[in-house]
């Protein structure tokens, strides 16, 4: 149980990953929003990635205060070892059980 | 620019660092890359929407709110409409509850909101002032003279317009054109002010036009304007009047025009009377009441724009100390005050008000805390309901929903049907309510009162639905079908125990409040006013018009109508006065005693003056304490003399024999009058003001126009009011007499305002004390129902049935014990907080504290009676069989 991800864990894993050194809430949040066209809440992200972080699989640490924010810091994340090997399980599992029927979700022709 | 305060707060409270940071961070840059984008209005909306989602997502991150959140909604309400269909009675008590509640909170804030909240009727309310030199009492402004209200006008610069403001009264003998001569003479209250008055605070004539400037000089004032009510009811709402003369005291004014319907004379009722009749004052220098130290007339003012209350009044003060300087003669130290005339008006009612709508929000805070009770009691009966429909699917959100949704519909009801008793409420109160509560008339149910009904009902409704539906949250529905339910329902016990011991704390509140004016009326009603207001009669007159031009006239008249009416069966004795005790009036003269070190000067001691006849003493039973009465010999030309009160004898003349004194009034250049003898003091003002210094002089030498004819009867002291009124009207042509009253009425009318504050706390802490004492038998009923195995279980161990019932008291005491701890502490903050309205006892009364102690115990163990019997009847053997 421990070692498979929530399908909304893996939304945000997978943005973290794909935005590197430019991963805090604002950029995951719109990361998730423009691909997946689903508005999710800052809460909602951070909830998340505090989850996510307490199980070792993000690390997190602040970054510079910025006016912008009303004189605060940014919190940048990173996904560790531990997360991206659950990322890996889950979504081969997913794509495992997808093989094949993945065709008959297409309107019919 | 920054985010909305209200979700930032939110935010700040539902996440902790370092979430918070993050959060309000991200949320910030969201905000403000949107108002750049979008505007201001479209930021906030998203600011609100990621607030409310992220606070959902605190809990339940991964379940994002629903795309359309009120789905399945009517769903919900259908189930709960049958759930509360299903337990009929629990509904209707609630609705009854939430209803009485709702409705007393919405009649008392209609009233409030009528008379306190609202702006004054007039043009920017806001930068109105009253002014005047500071009352001795309460330092809001008082009286002043002609003089000094042109010079405060004219010399200061915060000042944009200024009007004064004094009494008057008209007697209409005909109407226009001499026609109406014949109509019985009608006594219509009126004021005269500076021909600026209306234009200063932005009212205008309906009909005709406003007074000019040069109608307000010594010999042109005699113009008038109508108020709409007058003009209907006297002139048959004849638009020709303008234009035309009336009679007023058998002499011409000019009606120049008819006021709207919508005035309502809220200065002239504070300071005079309700008028429908204005004239310009009509002063300049030379008159004689203008001086500096004749303090007869109001005053207000319109500040500029701009400048704040503060530094206008900070001007007027040094404005007037460079008066004093100027004429030291005139005032002494005599300073200046200002005040909004909001506050001047509507003041002395605000304790009253707030005294009303909070006995009835307490009332419906202990309502819900009833209902909360009650529901929780439900929520533990309704375990299995939920735990199957949460094995069905339901999420746990979703049966929380459904729990809201029920207190929803439960305080949407009652607060339907509070609305409908708060029609009706209003109504009441208004009538209820002491008579001069200013702008009464206007409270009702409109927009902004039914605003605050819908913020109260929901208030309501989370007040009681949340307890409940949050207990629903922390227990895990699905356990309650196997596990034992331990836990739960010891958290449910504590949250009923609190709600209970709450309810106790608010009673204990109320009856405090009630307590103490309870013993504030009986102190009143103690209080020895000075005279007997026993079958005592009493009549406004006023002698004015060229009939009564010459004092020996206006005597002459007084001595015929004292004749007439001694005559009368059942008349033991008459007098007139120009002034009575408790009749609102104020008639103070300047009293420069001989060889006292303030003769002659502005800080000599003011004196209440009465001018009587000699039989006054005899009608109003005031007692000679030394010396003589005043005499019939004391005719007008013999040596003049006076008496006077004992508190004036004592501060005038300390540790000397006042009697053979002589003194002066009310300026040294008057006539020397003697001391002859000291009565005892009476109440002037009002029962619970200490008495003044008094001192009566006779009518022969100083005659009055205004006076008031004192009758003492043998019998009910009405029953001869309308022959004293056919006397006066045969003996005095042209006077209306204003309708009679009985003295008793005044010193009823003076305590007045006390008494309704008196009754609504009574009546309401008895509704609280009853609500609690109903939430405390229902609390240690559900306990006896709940334990009732387990007292069965220790009577079959050998416990005696008085340990059974010491375990069942010790449970209710402790809540009504807490509920003694903090309700004693929240009664002697609102003690400090209706100071006002007490008289001759403290806030912290030991006596009212400790009848409470009684009343809550008694009440407490009344409450328990019940359920002990049926725990110390626990059969033993039947509560084992039930297992």
């Amino acid at each position: 149980m421990a070692d498979f991800l929530g399908e909304f864990e893996q939304l945000i894993l997978f943005a973290v990953l794909q935005l590197g050194d430019d991963a805090y809430g604002v950029t995951v949040r719109e990361a998730i929003q423009s691909r997946t066209g689903r508005t999710i809440s800052a809460g909602a992200v951070y909830t998340t990635l505090e989850r996510l972080e307490s199980r070792g699989f993000v690390s997190s640490w602040f970054g510079d205060p910025t006016p912008a924010r009303g004189g605060r810091r940014k919190r940048h994340f990173r996904v560790e070892p531990d997360g991206r090997r659950a990322l890996r399980r889950t979504y081969d599992g997913l794509q495992r059980m997808a093989h094949g029927v993945i065709v008959k979700l297409e309107p019919s022709r | 620019m920054k985010p909305p305060l209200i979700p930032r707060a939110l935010l700040s409270i539902v996440f902790r660092e370092p979430m918070r940071e993050a959060i309000l961070g991200d949320l910030a840059e969201g905000f403000a890359d949107r108002t750049t984008r979008s505007g201001r209005w479209n930021a906030s909306r998203w600011y609100w929407s990621q607030t409310l989602r992220s606070i959902a997502a605190r809990w339940h991150p991964t379940t994002e709110f629903p795309a359309r959140p009120w789905s399945g909604i009517w769903k919900d309400l259908r189930y709960g409409a049958r759930t509360l269909r299903r337990a009929p009675g629990f509904s209707l008590v609630a609705i009854a509850t939430l209803g009485l509640g709702i409705g007393g909170t919405t009649a008392a804030f209609s009233v409030l909101d009528a008379v306190l909240l609202r702006p004054l009727p007039y043009a920017e309310p806001d930068r109105l002032v009253a002014i005047g030199h500071p009352d001795a009492d309460t330092g809001y402004p008082s009286n002043l003279g002609f003089l000094t209200f042109r010079d405060w006008r004219d010399r200061t610069k915060s000042i944009e317009d200024a009007a004064a403001m004094r009494s008057w009264l008209a007697t209409i003998t005909a109407g226009p054109d001499g026609t109406g001569a014949n109509a019985e003479p009608e006594r219509v209250p009126a004021v005269r002010v500076s021909w600026n008055f209306f234009r200063m605070v932005g009212i205008a004539p309906a009909l005709g036009r406003d007074f000019r400037p040069d109608e307000d000089r010594p010999e042109t004032w005699r113009v008038v304007l109508l108020s709409d009510g007058l003009w209907r009811r006297r002139f048959g709402a004849d638009p020709s009047i303008v234009g035309r003369t009336i009679r007023i005291h058998d002499r011409p004014y000019l009606v120049v025009g008819v006021m709207p319907a919508s005035l309502e004379p809220l200065i002239e009722a504070r300071n005079y009377s309700r008028a429908e009749i204005w004239a310009p004052i009509g002063y300049d220098d030379t008159t004689r009441d203008a001086c500096r130290s004749c303090q007869h007339l109001t005053a207000f003012a319109r500040i500029r724009p701009g400048v704040s209350i503060d530094a206008a009044r900070a001007e007027l003060v040094s404005v007037q100390e460079a008066m004093r300087r100027e004429f030291p003669a005139d005032y002494g130290s005599t300073t200046a005050t200002l005040r909004p005339l909001r506050d001047q008006i509507v003041g002395d009612v605000r304790p009253l008000l707030f005294v009303l709508l909070g006995a009835v929000s307490a009332v419906l805070l202990i309502g819900c805390a009833n209902l909360a009770g009650l529901l929780l009691a439900r929520g533990a009966g309704r375990e299995r309901e939920l735990a199957v429909r949460s094995a069905l699917g339901a999420s746990r959100g979703r049966l929380v929903r459904q729990l809201l949704t029920e207190a929803a519909l439960l305080s949407a009801l009652g607060g339907g049907f509070g609305v409908l008793l708060a029609a009706g409420g209003a109504r009441a109160l208004t009538i209820a309510a002491p008579v001069d509560v200013p702008r009464i008339a206007g409270a009702g149910l409109d927009g902004r009162v039914l605003l605050f009904t819908v913020a109260v009902t929901v208030l309501a409704g989370f007040a009681f639905g949340l307890i409940p539906a949050l207990r629903a949250w922390a227990d895990n529905p699905r356990e309650s079908l196997h596990s034992g339910q331990r836990s739960t329902q010891d958290a449910t016990r504590w949250s009923r125990r609190a709600l209970v011991a709450g309810e106790v704390a608010v009673a204990i509140v109320l009856l405090a409040g009630a307590g103490l004016m309870i013993r504030t009326m009986g102190n009143l009603l103690r209080v020895d006013p000075g005279f007997d207001p026993h079958r005592l009669l009493t009549m406004d007159l006023a002698f004015v018009g060229p009939p009564y031009a010459e004092d020996p006239a206006v005597f002459a008249t007084q001595q015929r109508i004292l004749e007439g009416v001694r005559a009368l069966p059942g008349v033991e004795a008459a007098a007139f006065a120009s002034q009575i005790p408790l009749g609102g009036n104020m008639d103070t003269w300047g009293f420069h005693a001989e060889g006292h070190p303030l003769y002659g000067t502005a800080d000599a001691p003011s004196v209440e003056r009465y001018g009587v006849t000699p039989d006054y003493f005899n009608v109003m039973r005031i007692p000679l304490k030394r010396g003589r009465l005043l005499t019939e010999a004391d005719r007008a030309d013999a040596p003049r003399v006076i008496v006077v009160g004992e508190t004036t004898a004592a501060q005038v003349w300390p540790g000397q024999e006042a009697i053979g004194k002589r003194v002066r009034m009310p300026g040294v250049k008057g006539e020397w009058y003697t001391v002859v003898g000291i009565v005892g003091d009476v109440r002037h003002y009002e029962l619970a003001a200490p008495p003044t210094m008094q001192m009566y002089v006779g009518q022969p030498h100083v005659t009055d126009s205004f006076v008031t004819l004192t009758v003492r009867t043998a019998g009910d002291p009405l029953s001869i009011a309308s022959a004293a009124r056919a006397i006066v009207i045969r003996e005095a042509p042209g006077v209306a007499p204003a309708a009679p009253a009985t003295l008793e009425q005044l010193v009823s009318k003076s305590v007045e305002q006390r008494r309704f504050a008196m009754l609504v706390l009574a009546v309401f802490a008895a509704i609280a004390l009853t609500l609690a004492a109903i939430g405390l038998y229902g609390t240690i009923a559900y306990m006896v129902a709940r334990r009732g195995r387990e007292f069965g279980v220790r009577m079959a161990l050998g416990a005696r049935r008085s340990d059974i019932a010491r375990l069942v008291l010790s449970e209710g005491m402790q809540l009504v014990v807490a509920g003694l701890v903090v309700g004693g502490a929240g009664a002697v903050l609102a003690g400090r907080l209706m100071d006002s309205l007490l008289y001759g006892v403290e806030p912290s009364d030991p006596v009212t504290l400790a009848a409470i102690l009684v009343v809550v115990a008694v009440a407490s163990i009344a409450a328990q009676i019940v359920p002990l019997l049926r725990a110390t009847a626990t059969d033993p053997a039947t509560a084992l069989h039930a297992e």
